[in-house]
């Protein structure tokens, strides 16, 4: 659990929601668990921003839902990276470097 | 209708899944925590808590799911604005073609909602009704009721709150400018039937009119129009019908039944009247108590009716009676000609539909790429048919916009042209119920012509549409469609020329009718005589007298007459009568193998002498009436030959005598004549039996004038007046018209129709011939290559003409075969308006399938001419 609560904005979620599924396919919980594992603790995304944030790339055509079976047995909804999913990925990436680099250099500069 | 059961479904689904995957989310937490040593039921709870609310959970998706659509919609609905922005020519034919199919559709559906759809304007309508007696033996359905009936249904009937009878007749209001008003005499409970109370004073007292009660009811024109609406005018005195009347209330604003009346009188009933069962003359009208439904009261009355025919058999014997709701009767004879308007603009819309779904057709091939990279880009099939139709319903929403334009400066047009008896014409107007009903329209249309071009388009499977030269396949495929769309748009065109058609000729044949009187040169006016004046039979029959000398002697006067009606001058009075012979039997039952009942009725015309001479209406057999059959003398009377052949098959009338019921005490009358029928009650009904009597011998409070000029009648009017006021100064001379006049008012109905079909079936021509035209030009652009390679290779141009036009004519023959089918099929609905010519003429078929024909030849010439132009080289490399 993350120490201090750290907002997440929607974008950002976004992106680290595509980062997860690109290495394999996931359902709800493993996603949040992932993102928490991979940001080493610092975000938790609780249900209430996971599954519209979740939806919502589906809805635009960046998901794939498909029902399965979980480790435990369990059926459950996993998603995955669509094609065109991988190429927002990059892009957002993109997007994302360019930004930090800006504002590394103005937080630098004199 | 496909896709909104498909999207209905899919949310039903929808919902399902997320509140599976909730479950299993909360499922999956719970194992997680039990999996670290927490109790089950701990670690249930505490996985609920962490889920923040399950409902919660769900709306936030709800709302996601919700947004992401309304973005793409919006996204292309802009999108689709910007394509057809881009492309004006394309855009501009497309409304243009929207908007004549739903101009008229949305005109005719002003007068449907206005008469058909809206209730009447009086507090709870579905209660009120209206009531006839019946005639059981000719089966008319719309019999007047006498008084002392009227007074029996009022005292035994138990169905209504409030019943109530009334006459319509104008009187002169004097005191000022003469003016004739239509006036009304009706009984107490009138205004209680429309719950309607007047905006000042008072209504009739309960208390039914007795004899000599002068109390009158103003209408809110004319309290306005005629007393400046002053508030002082109840409790004044006004001169109605030359005697004072006190005004003792005003309607509100808009009251007007029955239709054109200004004025309410109290409905007097003489006592000798409530013994005349026959003297059927009023018109009932009433209220159904809460909870009874027409079919209830229907019954019940049914029952009073056959009761008074054991207690009366002399009189009611042959009289049933029929209760109907009010608003199904003031519209009834209209019905079917509004289905039958409503199915044209149906036609009419649905052919620019099939035009606008070509042209979207032709236009989904230049941009099968721009699909194809969406479909790549991961657009799925619905969403390319969402973009597709968005962009469709832009069009249509310009087309409707446009036909709302149309429609409402059509509007007044449509009023003025429509036959004045049309019911509730006042409510017919374009209004926020219309515009409702457009937009409505708006999304059908689009669905309508919008399905299979989107569905084409989008079922593309992206990769094969990238490649180059695979149109042979896909174009089959549309090919066929856009044939079918052609042939279609020649069916329906069919279908609606020929019932267009159909109904302009019975026009025609109804306008040459021979209505049984020479029409020709005559003037005609009304005069009522105030009852004031003339009580005694014999002052109207001096009146009378002196009239006609008077007209006679105007120079250039033929001949002159009066009559009580004069021909499809409105409807007549009808009156039971006994013959001689039946009084053998007054009690016993009558044998029905004598193929007569006791008691028969006609129609009754009381005519001075010169009548007959005047309408040219021949006398068959025996004599006319003569100026010496005057009251004192024998009593005759003539009878038509429609009355002849019914009651006395096979005998002859004359010499038999009958008594009308009529009047105090009626006379037995012997018949010395028969003349010739008239259409009396309008050219396309059949003449019904009728008997004239001497006005000198019977007496009449109206009387029309009949005057047979030597060149134009209407020149004769202020002649007719003086001579009318030479014998009486006070005596107004109303409605001056020519007979011509008279009768062009009643083929109005006929014109209207026939008017209206005749536009709309042009429309429908012209945007099919459009079509037709489109899709052949299309078709030649994209055969030009091989077109080019067969102008090269040396063909004849009059081979290519062939080739080209062959096309179009396979097509159109194929629509011709389809569309008579339909018509034959179709026609049955208009069958009410025709009038001597049968619904499968098989000349207007013939003529009508020629007219498209040579359209549809006309429509492929310029596309055929076009393409033997072409220039081979040019064609050859054409892509």
């Amino acid at each position: 659990m993350a120490s201090s609560k750290t907002d997440l904005l929607q974008g950002t979620l976004d992106l680290l929601i595509l980062r997860t599924l690109a290495l394999a396919p996931n359902h709800g919980l493993g996603i949040s668990r992932r993102i928490q594992q991979i940001t080493k603790g610092t975000f938790d995304v609780k249900p209430g921003s996971l599954f519209p944030a979740l939806h919502r790339l589906e809805e635009k055509g960046w998901l794939d839902a498909e029902w399965g079976e979980s480790e435990n047995n369990r059926k459950a909804k996993y998603y995955k990276l669509t094609r065109a999913g991988q190429r927002r990925l990059a892009q957002e990436t993109r997007e994302w470097e360019r930004v930090a680099l800006a504002i590394a250099r103005a937080l630098e500069a004199t | 209708m496909f896709r909104r059961v498909f999207k209905r479904f899919r949310r039903g689904h929808a919902e399902r899944e997320l509140d599976a995957e909730v479950r299993a989310y909360v499922d999956q937490l719970t194992e997680e925590k039990v999996a670290a040593g927490m109790g089950r039921d701990q670690a249930r709870r505490e996985a609920l808590m962490e889920l923040g609310g399950r409902e919660q959970v769900k709306e936030a998706v709800r709302d996601v799911r919700f947004g992401v659509w309304l973005e793409n919609l919006v996204k292309d609905f802009a999108y689709g604005a910007r394509l057809l922005a881009r492309s004006p020519g394309f855009t501009a034919v497309a409304v243009l073609t929207l908007a004549l199919g739903m101009g008229p559709s949305l005109a005719i559906f002003s007068f449907v909602d206005g008469i058909l759809l809206r209730s009447l304007p009086y507090p709870e309508p579905e209660r009120m009704v209206q009531l006839f007696q019946t005639s059981l033996k000719d089966g008319r359905e719309d019999v007047p009721v006498s008084p002392p009936n009227f007074v029996d249904w009022h005292e035994r009937a138990q169905s209504f709150e409030s019943l109530a009878a009334f006459a319509s007749t104008s009187e002169v209001l004097t005191g000022g400018e003469p003016e004739r008003v239509g006036t009304a005499v009706v009984t107490p409970k009138f205004f209680e039937v429309f719950g309607t109370r007047p905006v000042m004073g008072n209504t009739f007292e309960l208390s039914p009119a007795k004899p000599g009660q002068t109390e009158v009811i103003l209408s809110y024109g004319i309290w306005q129009r005629r007393f400046g609406g002053r508030k002082e005018i109840v409790g004044e005195n006004i001169l109605v019908g030359a005697r004072p009347h006190t005004v003792i209330g005003v309607m509100p604003r808009g009251f007007v039944y029955p239709a054109g009346i200004e004025v309410w009188l109290p409905l007097v009933f003489e006592p000798g009247e409530m013994k005349e069962r026959n003297s059927a003359y009023l018109d009932v009208v009433g209220r159904l108590k809460a909870g009874v439904s027409v079919d209830q009261a229907q019954a019940e009355l049914s029952t009073i009716a056959a009761q008074l025919g054991l207690q009366y058999p002399e009189s009611n014997r042959q009289f049933g009676a029929r209760v109907v709701s009010l608003h199904d009767e003031m519209v009834r004879g209209v019905r079917p000609a509004l289905g039958m308007l409503s199915s044209a603009v149906a036609f009419v819309l649905l052919i620019a539909c099939v035009n606008v779904a070509n042209l979207l057709l032709v236009r989904a091939v230049g941009r099968e790429r721009d699909l194809a990279i969406r479909s790549a880009l991961g657009a799925g099939r619905t969403r390319l048919m969402q973009q597709l139709l968005s962009e469709g319903f832009l069009l249509a929403v310009g087309g409707g916009l446009l036909g709302l334009l149309v429609a409402w400066l059509s509007l007044d047009a449509l009023r003025q042209l429509s036959p004045v008896a049309l019911p509730r014409l006042e409510s017919v107007k374009l209004d926020a119920r219309v515009t409702a009903f457009a937009f409505a329209l708006m999304g059908l249309t689009t669905l309508i012509f919008g399905m299979a071009p989107a569905w084409q388009a989008a079922g593309f499977h992206a990769s094969e549409s990238l490649k180059e030269g695979t149109r042979a396949t896909c174009g089959a495929a549309r090919t066929r469609l856009r044939s079918v769309l052609v042939v279609t748009e020649i069916a329906l065109s069919l279908v609606l020329l020929i019932g267009a058609g159909l109904v302009l000729r019975s026009l025609w044949s109804l306008l040459s009718t021979h209505p049984g009187f020479d029409s020709r040169n005559i003037l005609t006016a009304d005069l009522y005589l105030a009852r004031g004046k003339f009580r005694e039979h014999a002052s109207k029959a001096q009146f009378a007298e002196a009239l006609v000398e008077r007209l006679s002697a105007i120079p250039g006067v033929e001949t002159a007459s009066l009559a009580t009606h004069l021909p499809l001058g409105g409807t007549t009075m009808v009156y039971g009568f006994l013959v001689e012979g039946d009084m053998e039997a007054p009690t016993k039952e009558w044998a029905p193998d004598r193929g007569s009942e006791p008691l028969r009725s006609a129609g009754l015309r009381l005519v001075t002498p010169q009548y007959l001479h005047t309408l040219r209406i021949p006398v068959l057999r025996g004599r006319g009436l003569l100026t010496q059959d005057v009251s004192g003398r024998r009593d005759v009377m003539l009878v038509n030959q429609t009355m002849a052949r019914k009651y006395w098959p096979g005998e002859d009338p004359i010499g038999k005598r009958i008594r009308i019921a009529r009047g105090r005490t009626p006379a037995w009358c012997e018949i010395v004549g028969i003349v010739g029928d008239v259409r009396h009650d309008g050219l396309h009904v059949p003449p019904v039996p009728e008997m004239y009597v001497p006005l000198a011998q019977q007496s009449a409070h109206l009387f029309r004038v009949a005057l047979r000029t030597t060149g134009n009648p209407a020149s004769f009017a202020q002649a007719m007046r003086e001579a009318v006021w030479s014998v009486d100064k006070d005596q107004p001379v109303t409605r001056v018209r020519t007979l011509q006049e008279v009768i062009g008012s009643s083929v109005g109905e006929t014109r209207f129709y026939g008017v209206l079909l005749g536009v709309f079936a042009t429309l429908a021509l012209l945007l099919a011939t459009f079509g037709i035209y489109s899709v052949m030009a299309y078709s030649v652009t994209q055969r030009t290559r091989e077109i080019g390679i067969r102008l090269a290779l040396g063909a004849p141009t009059a081979k290519v003409l062939n080739l080209v036009v062959g096309q179009g004519l396979r097509l159109a023959i194929i629509g011709i075969a389809v569309g008579i089918a339909g018509a034959a099929y179709a026609t049955r609905w208009v069958e009410k308006l025709l009038h001597g010519v049968s619904r499968t003429d098989p000349a207007t078929f013939a003529a009508v399938a020629g007219v498209l024909l040579v359209a549809v030849l006309a429509a492929c010439w310029i596309p055929a001419r076009r393409a033997t132009r072409v220039d081979p080289l040019v064609a050859l490399r054409h892509e």
